[in-house]
C-alpha cells in the first residue's frame, strides 16, 4: 500500500512531453483512477497501453511496477523498473521503486544498497527509509533500523500519518534492543497515543512494558500486570513479568511464574532460563544448573544462557566446568564484555587468577566505567599477588554501579589496600602506609586495619592514632598488640589512667605467655615512669620476671627493672622513705649481674645512700667499701660524685660511739672540698654523728663527752635551726641544775621534739613539782610520739604515789 | 676433890668433840630449813615454827633425810645460823633477800592466794588524804633487816618522796605486829602487805607496788645435787599462810634488789632521724624505659596475635 501510494505520488511528477504523451497521460490518469478505486486489473491494462504509447513515460513504469507489487509479481516489477532505470538511471523515483521491488522480491542484497543510496541522496524519499527500516528491524539490525525508521517518520507525508504507530512500534523495538530504554519507552508511549488495534496495540503495550521493565521493574510491574490477560496469547508477557519479579527480589514468585510459563511453553528456553535464574537466586544452584542446561539444550549456543549457566556453575563451586563452558562457547564479538567478565570470574574461581587478570585487563581498559569488570580485575590481581595493581580497578569497582556486590568490593579493596600498606610499612615507607590504611580502614571490619593505621601514625608521630586504635581496641577479638598500641597512644597524651587500664588488660590477657607478659610489662612500666609512678612500674616488671624468658628479653626486663627501681628509690628518698628506697635498690642490685659497670656503680651508690638514710649500716658499709676500692664515681652532681662515698662511710661508721671521733676526723678532712651539694651532706653527717654520740654518751653518764659532742654539733652551719640540738642543750642545763632555763627551752620544743616532754617532766621532778612532772609524762605517754621504755614505769610509779595528774589528792 | 685443870681441859675437848661428832652425825641424817618471813602474816612465832617444821617434813623425805625446820624472829639470828652452816635451805623474806642483793640461789617464790607477789599498802590511823599529809609521821613496817629506809623510800615510795619525808621509820617483828603497833599508837603509818586485817581506827590510804612473797633459797651448805629435788618438793609444799613455791619467779627478787638501788632518772637525748640531705643529690634525674619500636611490635601487620 505504501509502495502504491508512493508510486501515485511519484507518478504525479512525471509529465507528458508530446502527443503520444497526451494519450499516455490520459491512460496514466485512468490508471490512477482505477487504482484509487482498487481496480488493479484496469489500471494494469491502461498502464501497459501507456507504456506502449510512450515507452519513455517514467511515471507509467513506476505505477505499473506498483500494480505488479500489489499482485505480488515482484519479478515483473523488477524487470520493468530495470528497463526504466536504463532510461533514467538517475531518477529517484525509478531507483526508489526499483529498490522497493527488489526488497519485496527478496533480493535484499541488491535492494538494500540501492535504497540506502536513495535515502542518502534524496533524504525525502520516505519509502526508502521505511522499507530499509522494516527490513533492518526484521533482520535484527537495530541500529540501521533505528536510523531508517526515524528518517521515515521525519520525511513521510501527512497522508501517511496513519502508518506512524506501526513504525513507532518498530522503532521502539529497535531502540529497546539497543538498550536505549528511555527512548524506547517514549516511542512506545507515542505509539500508544495513536490508533492501534489488535496485534499492534498488544505489541505497543508489550513494548512499553518491556521498555519500562528494562529501566525500572517496580514501575513496570503495573504495566506487566495489566498485560496478564494477554499472557496466553503472548506468553512472553509472563516471561518478562517473571524477570521483573526476580529483579525485584521476589524469587519464589518468579519461580512460580516461570513454572506457569513453562506450563504454557514447555519448550521455551527463555522459560527454563527464567526458572534457572529464580532457582539460582534462591541458592538452589544444582537445580538452577539443570534449568539452564535445559535452556541451552533448547537454544544451543545462546550466549546469555551460556553465561548464566557458567555463572551458576561457578557459584556452585564448579569453576572448572564454568571455564570449560565459556571456553567452548560460540565465538562472540571479540572481547565481548559479558563473556570476558564471566570467564574472568570463572578463571578466578578456578584458581587461575593470573589468567583471569590477563583476560580482564584489556576489557577494563576499554570499559573504564564498568564497575563489575573493574571489580573482577581487581580481585584477580589481588588473588594473583599483585595487590598494588589491584587497587586502582578495585577503587573503580567500589565506586559502584549496578551489578556490583558492594560487600565484595569493599572487602577486596580494603584487603588490597591493607596488603600494600603492610608492605610499605615493613619497607619503612610510613607515609605511604598511612595513606593506604587511612583509605582501607573504613572498608575493613575487625580490628586489624584500624590497629595498623593507629600503629603507623604512632610510628610516624603524625596524625591521630587514637581514633583508629580506640576503634580497634573495642572491636571483637582485638589482640594484645592492639591494647599495647592504644595504651601507648594514650600515654602519649598523658591520659595515664586510661593507658594504665589498657596496659594492665594487655598484661592480664598475656598470661600464660611469658614473652608477651614481658612485652606488656615493659610497655606498662615505661608508661608508669612517664606518669611519675615508678613504684607501679616495678610492680609490673616483677610480674614479667616471674616467667621463663629468652635471654635477650630477660636482659631487657632486668635493665628496665633496674631503671624503674632507681626511679622509685629516688622518689622514695626525696620523700624521706629511705628504708623503702634501700629495699628497691637491693632488688635492683640482684639483677645487675650483666649490666654495664656504670649502671652497677649507680645502683650501689644509690643503695649506699638509701641504706644510710634508713640507718641500715649493715647494708650501707659493704657497698661503700666496694665503691671505695674501685674509686667509683657516683651519679651525683659534683663534687658529691667523688665525696659521697667517703662522707657516707664516715656517716655510717660514726654511728658507733667508739668510732665517732674517727668519723669526725674523716669528715673534717673532707671539709675543704665538700662544696656545693656535698656540703649539706657532710654537715648532716657531722650533726647526726655528734648528736648520736652525745645521746650514747649521755646514756652512759659521760656528761663531759656529751658536752664535747654537742659543742661540735653547734658549730655546723644551720645548727641554730636544729631542734634536736636545742633540746639536747636544754638537757645539759637540766643536768647542770639550770632547771628554769631547761624548762623554758623544753617547753618551746614539746610539739617538735617528743623527747622534750620526758626531760621536761624530769626538770619538774627535780624542782620538786612531782604532780606537774606526772602531768607532762602522762601527756607524753598518751601522745604515742615518744619511744622511751622507762617512761611507763615512771608514770605508773608516780600515779601510784600521787594518783593520776587529774586527781585532786596525791601530794605535790 | 677438885679435877685438875688439864683434866678439865681434856674433858671439855672431849665433850666438844662428842657434841661435834653428834652434830655431824645428825647433819648427815637431817636437812635443816630455816624460816625468816617477817612480811608473811603468821600469827606469831609458834605459827611460824609450825610452818617451818611442816615444810622441812615435806622437803626432807625428798632427799632421803629427815627435815628439820627452824624459825627465826631476827635477821641477825638467821644470819648467824647461816654462817655457822646450820642451815642448808631457808625461806627468806623478799625484801630481806633483795636488800642483801640476792646472794643465794632462789629455788622458788612462795605463793599466797595463788600469787607470788603482793601489793603493799599504806595504812594509817590519821585523817590524811595523801602521802603529803603524812609528812613527818612515824612509819612502822615488818622487819626488813638492814636498809629499811631504802626499802621504804626507794622501793615502796619508788623514790618519789624526799628521803626525809617521814619523821621516823621503825620495824616490827612481823606484819601483824606492825599493824598492832599502829593500833597501839606507836606509829601513825604502817606499811604492810595488802589484805591483812586492820586494827580499829586504821584505814588503807594507798596501794603501793608489788613485792614478792618469801623465797625458798639454797644456802651455801646445800648440796648442788639436791637443789632440783628441793625445788620440786617446795613447789608441792602446802600451808595456810604460804603454799607451794613457784619455780619460775626467781627474777622478781633481783628486780626488787635493783629497786633498792634506784639511780637518778635520766631521760633521752634527742637524735634527729638519720635524715640525709639528698634533695640536691637526686635532682634532674630522668629515668626512662625505652619502648620497643612499633615495627618490632608489629612485625607482620597482616597478622593478629
Amino acid at each position: 500500500m505504501v509502495v502504491l501510494l508512493g508510486a501515485l505520488a511519484l507518478g504525479g511528477r512525471a509529465r507528458a512531453e508530446s502527443a503520444e504523451d497526451d494519450e499516455s497521460a490520459l491512460l496514466v490518469a485512468e490508471a490512477r483512477a482505477a487504482i484509487g478505486k482498487g481496480d488493479y486489473k484496469r489500471a494494469a491494462s491502461r498502464l501497459d497501453r501507456a507504456l506502449v504509447q510512450n515507452p519513455r513515460r517514467i511515471d507509467a513504469y513506476v505505477l505499473r511496477a506498483s500494480v505488479y507489487a500489489v499482485d505480488k509479481q515482484y519479478a515483473k516489477g523488477i524487470e520493468l523498473m530495470q528497463r526504466a532505470q536504463s532510461l533514467a538511471p538517475d531518477n529517484p523515483d525509478v531507483l526508489s521503486t526499483l529498490g522497493s521491488q527488489l526488497m519485496l522480491g527478496r533480493r535484499e542484497s541488491e535492494g538494500v544498497p540501492l535504497l540506502e543510496r536513495v535515502g542518502a541522496r534524496w533524504p525525502d524519499r520516505y519509502q526508502a527509509h521505511q522499507l530499509l527500516g522494516l527490513y533492518s528491524a526484521s533482520h535484527s539490525e537495530w541500529a540501521r533500523a533505528e536510523v531508517a525508521l526515524s528518517a521515515f517518520l521525519k520525511t513521510r507525508p501527512r497522508e501517511l500519518e496513519g502508518e506512524d504507530p506501526g513504525v513507532l512500534i518498530e522503532l521502539g523495538n529497535a531502540t529497546l534492543r539497543q538498550g536505549k530504554t528511555a527512548e524506547a519507552e517514549a516511542l512506545f508511549a507515542r505509539a500508544l497515543k495513536g490508533t492501534l488495534t489488535g496485534a499492534n496495540a498488544a505489541r505497543a503495550r508489550i513494548g512499553a512494558a518491556w521498555a519500562a521493565a528494562s529501566r525500572d521493574c517496580r514501575r513496570a510491574m503495573k504495566l506487566l500486570t495489566a498485560l496478564a490477560p494477554l499472557a496466553e496469547r503472548y506468553p512472553d508477557v509472563e516471561l518478562v513479568r517473571g524477570r521483573c519479579v526476580l529483579a525485584l527480589g521476589r524469587g519464589a514468585e518468579a519461580l512460580e511464574i516461570s513454572d506457569r510459563f513453562l506450563a504454557l511453553r514447555p519448550k521455551s528456553a527463555d522459560g527454563h532460563a527464567l526458572r534457572g535464574e529464580a532457582l539460582a537466586g534462591a541458592g538452589q544452584l544444582a537445580a538452577a544448573r539443570l534449568a539452564f542446561e535445559e535452556a541451552l539444550e533448547l537454544s544451543p549456543g545462546k550466549r546469555l544462557y551460556i553465561l548464566k549457566l557458567a555463572r551458576v556453575e561457578r557459584r556452585a563451586g564448579d569453576a572448572r566446568a564454568a571455564v570449560a563452558r565459556l571456553d567452548g562457547a560460540p565465538e562472540l564479538e571479540a572481547g565481548e564484555r559479558d563473556w570476558v567478565l564471566e570467564m574472568g570470574e570463572a578463571l578466578l574461581a578456578a584458581g587461575r587468577a593470573p589468567e583471569a587478570a590477563a583476560l580482564l585487563t584489556p576489557l577494563a581498559t576499554r570499559l573504564p566505567e564498568d564497575s563489575s569488570v573493574a571489580l573482577a580485575l581487581g580481585d584477580a590481581r589481588l588473588t594473583a599477588g599483585d595487590a598494588a595493581g589491584a587497587i586502582e580497578p578495585l577503587e573503580r569497582g567500589w565506586a559502584g554501579g549496578r551489578g556490583v556486590d558492594p560487600g565484595r568490593a569493599r572487602k577486596l579493596l580494603g584487603g588490597a589496600l591493607d596488603k600494600v600498606a603492610g608492605a610499605a610499612f615493613q619497607a619503612g615507607d610510613l607515609g605511604k602506609a598511612e595513606a593506604l590504611w587511612t583509605r582501607a580502614e573504613p572498608l575493613s571490619d575487625g580490628f586489624r586495619v584500624a590497629r595498623n593505621l593507629g600503629a603507623v601514625r604512632l610510628a610516624a608521630g603524625k596524625g591521630d592514632p587514637l581514633t583508629p586504635l580506640e576503634k580497634a581496641a573495642a572491636a571483637p577479638g582485638a589482640d594484645v598488640t592492639t591494647l599495647l598500641l592504644y595504651g601507648r597512644a594514650l600515654a602519649g597524651i598523658k591520659h595515664w589512667d586510661d593507658a594504665r587500664r589498657l596496659l594492665e588488660k594487655a598484661l592480664e590477657r598475656s598470661k600464660g605467655d611469658p614473652a608477651r607478659v614481658a612485652e606488656a610489662a615493659l610497655e606498662l612500666a615505661a608508661m608508669e615512669l612517664e606518669a611519675g609512678q615508678p613504684q607501679r612500674a616495678t610492680a609490673a616488671l616483677e610480674r614479667a620476671l616471674e616467667g621463663k624468658l629468652p635471654a635477650p628479653l630477660r636482659a631487657r626486663v632486668e635493665m628496665a627493672m633496674i631503671t624503674a627501681s632507681r626511679a622509685a628509690a629516688t622518689d622514695a628518698m626525696q620523700g624521706g622513705s629511705f628504708d623503702r628506697a634501700s629495699k628497691l635498690l637491693e632488688r635492683a642490685e640482684q639483677l645487675t649481674f650483666e649490666v654495664p659497670q656504670d649502671t652497677l656503680t649507680a645502683v650501689r651508690c644509690e643503695l649506699a645512700l638509701a641504706a644510710t638514710g634508713a640507718g641500715r649500716r649493715d647494708a650501707a658499709l659493704p657497698r661503700l667499701r666496694q665503691l671505695a676500692r674501685s674509686s667509683a664515681s657516683c651519679p651525683f652532681p659534683a663534687p658529691a660524685d667523688k665525696l659521697a662515698v667517703p662522707i657516707l662511710t664516715a656517716f655510717n661508721e660514726g654511728a658507733e660511739l667508739s668510732k665517732a671521733q674517727k668519723a669526725f676526723a674523716s669528715l673534717d678532712g673532707l671539709r675543704k672540698s665538700a662544696k656545693g651539694v656535698a656540703e649539706p651532706l657532710l654537715d648532716g653527717a657531722v650533726r647526726w654523728i655528734a648528736l648520736q654520740a652525745a645521746a650514747d654518751a649521755y646514756q652512759r653518764g659521760q656528761l663531759a663527752q656529751v658536752k664535747k659532742f654537742l659543742a661540735r654539733a653547734r658549730k655546723i652551719k644551720g645548727a641554730s635551726r636544729s631542734q634536736e640540738l636545742a633540746h639536747d642543750l636544754a638537757v645539759l642545763d637540766l643536768e647542770e641544775g639550770r632547771l628554769d632555763a631547761a624548762i623554758a627551752a623544753l617547753e618551746k620544743l614539746v610539739n617538735e621534739v617528743p623527747e622534750s616532754l620526758i626531760n621536761l617532766g624530769l626538770a619538774y621532778e627535780k624542782k620538786g613539782q612531782s604532780r606537774r612532772a606526772l602531768e607532762v609524762w602522762e601527756i607524753a605517754l598518751s601522745s604515742g610520739r615518744v619511744r622511751f621504755p622507762l617512761l611507763k614505769g615512771w608514770v605508773t610509779s608516780k600515779q601510784r604515789i600521787f594518783g593520776t595528774a587529774g586527781d585532786a589528792g596525791g601530794g605535790t | 676433890m677438885r679435877t685438875p685443870r688439864s683434866a678439865r681441859l681434856a674433858l671439855g675437848a672431849l665433850l666438844l668433840m662428842t657434841v661435834a661428832s653428834v652434830r655431824l652425825a645428825a647433819a648427815e641424817d637431817t636437812v635443816t630449813i630455816g624460816v625468816y618471813t617477817p612480811s608473811a602474816p603468821f600469827n606469831g612465832p609458834v605459827a611460824r615454827l609450825e610452818y617451818a617444821s611442816k615444810l622441812a617434813a615435806q622437803i626432807g623425805p625428798a632427799l632421803g633425810r629427815k627435815g628439820v625446820g627452824k624459825a627465826f624472829a631476827r635477821a641477825a639470828d638467821l644470819s648467824a645460823a647461816i654462817k655457822r652452816g646450820e642451815l642448808e635451805y631457808a625461806v627468806l623474806d623478799g625484801p630481806y633477800l633483795a636488800a642483801l642483793g640476792v646472794p643465794y640461789k632462789v629455788l622458788g617464790a612462795a605463793q599466797r592466794g595463788g600469787a607470788s607477789e603482793v601489793a603493799w599498802e599504806v595504812v594509817t590511823t590519821l585523817p590524811a588524804k595523801n602521802l603529803a599529809d603524812l609528812a613527818g609521821k612515824t612509819v612502822v613496817l615488818p622487819e626488813v633487816g638492814g636498809k629499811s629506809d631504802d626499802f621504804v623510800m626507794r622501793v615502796l615510795m619508788e623514790g618519789e618522796l624526799p628521803a626525809n619525808h617521814f619523821g621516823k621509820v621503825i620495824q616490827a617483828p612481823d606484819a601483824l605486829s606492825a599493824l598492832a603497833a599502829l593500833g597501839h599508837g606507836r606509829a601513825e603509818v604502817a606499811l604492810v602487805p595488802a589484805s591483812l586485817p586492820l586494827p580499829a581506827g586504821a584505814r588503807r590510804l594507798l596501794t603501793l607496788g608489788l613485792v614478792p612473797w618469801p623465797a625458798l633459797v639454797a644456802l651455801p651448805s646445800a648440796r648442788p645435787e639436791d637443789l632440783d629435788k628441793v625445788a620440786s618438793a617446795g613447789a608441792k609444799a602446802g600451808g595456810e599462810v604460804l603454799s607451794g613455791f613457784d619455780r619460775g619467779n626467781a627474777d622478781a627478787y633481783r628486780s626488787l634488789a635493783r629497786r633498792f638501788g634506784r639511780s637518778a632518772r635520766r631521760g633521752p637525748l634527742a637524735v634527729p632521724p638519720q635524715r640525709l640531705a639528698v634533695g640536691d643529690l637526686l635532682v634532674q634525674r630522668n629515668f626512662t624505659i625505652v619502648r620497643r619500636e612499633i615495627s618490632a611490635l608489629l612485625p607482620d601487620p597482616s597478622a593478629g596475635d
